[in-house]
């Protein structure tokens, strides 16, 4: 039913662009949008009058670039892609300059920022009318003021080459990771200054709660756990698949093994090296909402709308490898078969992430660390 | 009134010491006048008073009957050799020599530098880097650069007291006659009794004392 | 970084600030050298206002923002001072073991004739300005298993940075150094060793303490070197800063530590500065291409040796870059060399010369922009009548400022009318330009204190005005040396990562971002392609440094 909707939709907004253009050409450029669009913005996706709409995120975003040259050939706006910083960063700005913002829509905001965002009055409240297509347990948090865009799973990465040699089995739980047949084996990222590493963080404290997952840790720092600073670090520097370190349990992503693939030289493995430890899988989402104090709300929300489009969405797999928001979207073969796609995966409110982050990560800095 | 330069009581402190203690000289059109005295008698400061690169305490120094202390240095048409040459590094040897007519058109600047090229006996060096030069070399270029502009007077500041004695004897005598065919008046200043006795139509003997230095004929 | 030191009697000017050689200008009092350079204001009025619009201004706004009661807890924590002592540690044991490493090919390299010598010397400079993640990346690479992450790994990285800074700094006067005080040392009876210690040692000591200061300013604040090969541990304060802004959105608790690294920097600036003022011997300088000798001694032979093992550690992590770049599995290839110039169909793929473009870009804006600030400002520090050792150390204060902090600044301060530059792509380039301002005058002021100032007076009696003074006798040797400060200031431009990697960018990635990016691909294609295209960055840095190198006058002291 959606994608038929769609295909109408574009027509429509073939047509309408190409009335808009028309009219462009007798006069003044900066004619404002159909106001008609605005208000009911769940049906037509709005046609401008050429206009550039800049959309704030973090270095890690990637699309496939005929994407955008599609959407501004249908709805005349420009999506002026700024990067700058990972999104941490992205948010801090965005809520240090809130109501008088650098763009017009931010999108790379996860779940363990997103209360940061809201309270600082970042957003605009919009949600995307196709967000009707996102399974509500991605939707818990927003506020109706954010869209998820897309989703992946934080997990411990197995190489199964490594285990099946020393003929010892895989961890299944994260209880597994503290018993000896374990020590010294897994790599983790420092949760102070990492996604992942605080990702994981938070999977211990959603697993052992508030009052037990100190304790996890120090028995993990016992067991020979080994923090480095970032991803970089741990997956290329320490994890054992790719031959240069010498510890086969890594904390990585869901989406890890098929990215083995995808980025393996020719001729491309039959199957990925690792695999995942689902239970040990925390659950971050990446939305994207309008900025407060942008200049062009219509195109803002086109541009969020176009996010969630299932264009963008089918796109979204490969090209940063997470998993689209909107149920139902096919996803690619390699991810199809090799992403891991836990169950439950661990989720805590961003809320209360928010209030205890500094406390937990302090506290898992004194376990772990000194 | 008198031609020339006079210098009357002039007095300069340096650093809260008294340097020169009231100075009376001149120098007469066509003229060479050698200035004896020893080391850190204020022979420079006296030098550099006349060129206007230090101001006086008080007294005055004239051109012709016009009073030019307080005259900018550029604008007095005084030139000045330095005990070692002060050669301008980034330029060669025909360009330190046409810094100061740089103002002519480039025939006349290229003529008048052979002209000095060869009044120092350096022709054909005009292209060389001055770090090449030799220290009598260097120091003839700066004779030659300092003459270019045909100052009304020249100042010479020990100039050969960094070469040695044989070295010393020739220029001198090669400034004397430089200095008469170019007919440029000038003081010379040297602490060489003999370098004096050559060179000057008249020496004169700057006599340190309590306060400043004073002048009397030698 | 370039001094001039000719033959005559020039007074011994550093890297650090100094009493100023040249009379002070301005109209002159009776007794007083009237020919001087043109006044000072004349030449500060640009960078006072750069400056202190797109530094003080932003900086001083983020501070008021962040400062608070709440952040003065952060002084009040153990982990804060765990954090001031390991940054303060590092950075002694750096400045230790870069001086006891580089001295001796300072030596070596200046003094002997050692086979090979420029290309010794180059070895050594490169990685001055290599990017810091490439250097990471590449010391990763070839450090034993285990060292990642030590403060081990942290030093020998700092080493590796700052060889070039001492190397060129004491060689610079080493080469200069009369012999003959030596010589009139031996003759007088003493041993070499007493000769190095009553002769050698008290002559070359300030610069030894103005590289020794540097090295330490360096590592005080180093941010790049740390994330990338620090470990959870093993973090200093510009880390800690940035950690607090971006992951704990402390802002109080960063600003008061962004505070507290600026005053410990100014300290040293202060404290170096006096005693290089009170080491500093005025000397005869020789000229310095007086033959080198060759080495006889059992010691002379050692320091060339040591001079040429260094030489190739040094070059150690390029060659393992360009393995890396070579290295497809099990044999050799080019694929990832063809895969950089591929262009693919996401935006994520971005073929090599984009990228190039960008950092080029960047590193022409922001070479200009410092260039021009950096050099006026080290005109009005030279020509100042008073004040020029203040203004000396305010200008290297950009040097000791959180880059973060300073990023944020920017950001917040320049969000509105009349200056929005909000997602405008030239706040990078002057953020890198901020970073290199201090270079570029710490390269031309000795330059322009070396002037004589006699030069000016000849210039005055051969009728020229003071503006034509100026303009024949200091621009052209300020030409030259803006030339290779210019090197410098492309060369941070080009490598700048860490820094303003924040600062938002509304085009292409830069080549260290690309890099970076590449690096958080998992598979060998990320590392492989990252490889190739730090040689390429490498490759650009180099060039760069080395064509402005070539403006240099020959027989000109080196840095």
């Amino acid at each position: 039913m959606r994608t038929s909707t769609t295909r109408l939709v574009t027509a429509a907004a073939t047509v309408a662009s190409a009335l808009v253009l028309a009219a462009c050409g007798s006069g003044a450029g900066t004619s404002p949008s159909s106001t008609s669009a605005s208000s009911t913005p769940s049906a037509v996706p709005s046609t401008f009058a050429p206009t550039t709409v800049r959309l704030l995120t973090h270095d890690s975003f990637a699309l496939t670039e005929s994407l955008l040259d599609d959407f501004e050939a249908r709805t005349g706006i420009t999506v002026e892609v700024v990067t700058g910083g990972d999104a941490g960063e992205l948010v801090n700005k965005a809520a240090l300059t809130a109501g008088n913002p650098e763009g017009d829509v931010l999108f790379g905001v996860d779940s363990t920022l997103l209360s940061r965002a809201l309270q600082s009055g970042v957003f605009d409240p919009y949600e995307s009318p196709a967000a009707s297509g996102v399974p509500s347990e991605l939707k818990t948090a927003t506020q109706e003021a954010v869209t998820p865009v897309d989703y992946g799973d934080v997990c411990i990465n197995v190489d199964d080459a490594w285990f099946a040699e020393k003929g010892i089995a895989k961890p299944a739980t994260l209880d597994d990771l503290v018993k000896p047949e374990y020590r010294d084996l897994l790599v983790v990222e420092n949760a102070a200054t990492s996604s992942p590493g605080l990702a994981f963080l938070l999977a211990t404290v959603a697993t052992y709660g508030e009052d037990g997952y100190q304790d996890y840790w120090s028995k993990l720092r016992a067991n020979g756990v080994k923090v480095v600073n970032g991803w970089t670090e741990a997956y290329e520097g320490e994890y054992t698949v790719g031959g240069k370190g010498s510890r086969p349990l890594v904390v990585s992503y869901a989406s890890s093994p098929p990215a083995e693939i995808v980025y393996a030289s020719d001729p491309k493995p039959a199957k990925p090296y690792s695999s995942v430890m689902e239970s040990s899988c925390y659950r971050q989402v990446e939305y994207a909402g309008v900025l407060a104090g942008t200049e062009q709300p219509e195109a803002a929300r086109a541009v969020v709308d176009w996010l969630l489009s299932p264009a963008v969405q089918a796109d979204v797999p490969l090209s940063m490898f997470v998993f689209p928001a909107v149920k139902g979207t096919p996803l690619p073969d390699v991810f199809a078969t090799w992403a891991a796609t836990p169950a439950s995966p661990l989720v805590l409110d961003p809320a209360e992430i928010d209030a205890k982050r500094s406390q937990w990560v302090d506290a898992w800095d004194q376990v772990t660390l000194r | 009134m008198s031609a020339g330069l006079e210098v009357r009581g002039l007095r300069v402190s340096l650093g809260g010491a008294q340097i020169l203690g009231g100075a009376d000289l001149d120098v007469a059109p066509h003229e060479v006048v050698a200035l004896l005295g020893p080391s850190g008698a204020g022979k420079s400061t006296l030098l550099r008073a006349i060129a206007g690169l230090v101001v006086p305490a008080s007294g005055t120094v004239s051109w012709d009957g016009d009073d030019i202390t307080s005259v900018a240095p550029h604008l007095r048409r005084i030139g000045l050799v330095f005990q070692d040459a002060v050669l301008f590094p980034h330029l060669d040897v025909a360009a330190n020599i046409g810094y100061g007519v740089h103002a002519l058109p480039e025939v006349e600047r290229t003529a008048r530098v052979e002209e000095l090229l060869a009044l120092v006996d350096l022709e054909g060096l005009g292209g060389r880097p001055v770090d090449t030069l030799s220290g009598g070399q260097a120091q003839r270029v700066a004779l030659a650069r300092a003459l270019a502009p045909r100052p009304r007077l020249l100042l010479l500041d020990e100039p050969f007291g960094a070469l040695d004695r044989e070295l010393r004897e020739r220029l001198a005598a090669d400034v004397r006659d430089v200095l008469r065919s170019s007919d440029t008046p000038a003081l010379h200043v040297t602490h060489d009794e003999d370098e004096a006795q050559a060179v000057g139509d008249r020496v004169l003997r700057l006599v340190p004392g309590p306060d400043g230095a004073a002048l009397a004929p030698a | 970084m370039g001094r001039r030191l000719g033959p005559g009697d020039v007074a011994l000017t550093t890297l650090l600030p100094a009493r100023p050689s040249a009379p002070a200008p301005g109209a002159a009092p009776a007794g007083q050298a009237r020919v001087q350079p043109p006044p000072a204001w004349w030449f500060a009025v640009v960078p006072a206002v750069f400056l202190g619009f797109f530094f003080a201004w932003p900086l001083v706004t983020v501070l008021a923002r962040g400062l608070s009661s709440a952040g003065l807890d952060v002084l009040g924590s153990a982990p804060t001072w765990r954090v001031v002592w390991f940054t303060l540690l590092q950075a002694v044991l750096s400045t230790v073991a870069t001086l006891v490493v580089a001295l001796p090919a300072a030596y070596a390299l200046h003094r002997l004739a050692v086979p090979g010598r420029r290309l010794l010397l180059a070895l050594l400079t490169v990685p001055f300005v290599l990017p810091t993640v490439v250097v990471g990346t590449a010391f990763r690479a070839l450090l034993p298993e285990g060292w990642t992450g030590t403060l081990g790994a942290i030093v020998l990285a700092h080493v590796f940075f700052n060889i070039a800074v001492v190397v060129r700094v004491v060689g610079g006067l080493w080469a200069h150094l009369d012999r003959r005080y030596e010589a009139a040392a031996s003759t007088l009876g003493s041993r070499p060793w007493r000769v190095l210690r009553t002769v050698t040692w008290p002559l070359l000591r300030p610069a030894v303490l103005a590289s020794a200061a540097l090295v330490f300013l360096f590592t005080f604040t180093s941010f790049g070197v740390v994330l990338v090969l620090g470990g959870p541990t093993t973090t200093t304060i510009e880390v800690e800063i940035y950690r607090r802004t971006v992951q704990l959105f402390d802002l109080p608790g960063a600003a008061t530590l962004a505070v507290l690294q600026l005053v410990s920097v100014l300290l040293v600036l202060v404290v170096a500065g006096r005693l290089q003022r009170r080491l500093a011997v005025r000397q005869r300088l020789a000229r310095a291409d007086v033959a080198p000798a060759p080495p006889r001694s059992a010691v002379d032979r050692a320091a060339a040796a040591w001079t040429v093992v260094l030489s190739v550690l040094a070059a150690l992590p390029m060659l393992a870059l360009l393995h890396d770049s070579l290295r497809v599995g099990e044999r050799w290839g080019l694929d990832w060399w063809s895969a950089l110039l591929q262009d693919g169909p996401s935006t994520r793929d971005v073929p090599l010369w984009e990228p190039l473009r960008t950092s080029l870009s960047y590193a022409v804006v922001a070479t200009l922009i410092a260039v021009v600030v950096g050099g006026l400002a080290a005109c009005a520090i030279a020509y100042a009548r008073r004040g020029g050792p203040v203004l000396d150390a305010a200008s290297m204060l950009p040097l000791g400022t959180s880059a973060v902090t300073l990023g944020f600044g920017l950001l917040v301060t320049f969000a509105v009318r009349p200056v929005d530059l909000r997602g405008s792509w030239i706040i990078v380039p002057i953020g890198q330009a901020l970073v290199a301002v201090p270079l570029v005058v710490r390269t031309v002021l000795p330059v322009l204190r070396a002037i004589d100032p006699r030069l000016r007076e000849v210039a005055a009696t051969l009728g020229s005005s003071p503006s034509r003074a100026w303009r024949t006798v200091d621009l052209p040797v300020l030409g030259r040396a803006l030339g290779v400060s210019a090197g410098l200031a492309a060369a941070v431009s080009l490598g700048e990562f860490g820094a303003t990697s924040f600062l938002a960018r509304s085009d292409a990635p830069t080549l260290p971002i690309q890099i970076g990016r590449l690096l958080s691909r998992p598979g060998e294609a990320g590392v492989g392609m990252a490889a190739a295209l730090s040689v390429v960055l490498v490759g650009v840095t180099a060039l760069v440094v080395l064509l402005a190198e070539r403006l240099r006058r020959p027989g000109q002291a080196e840095l």
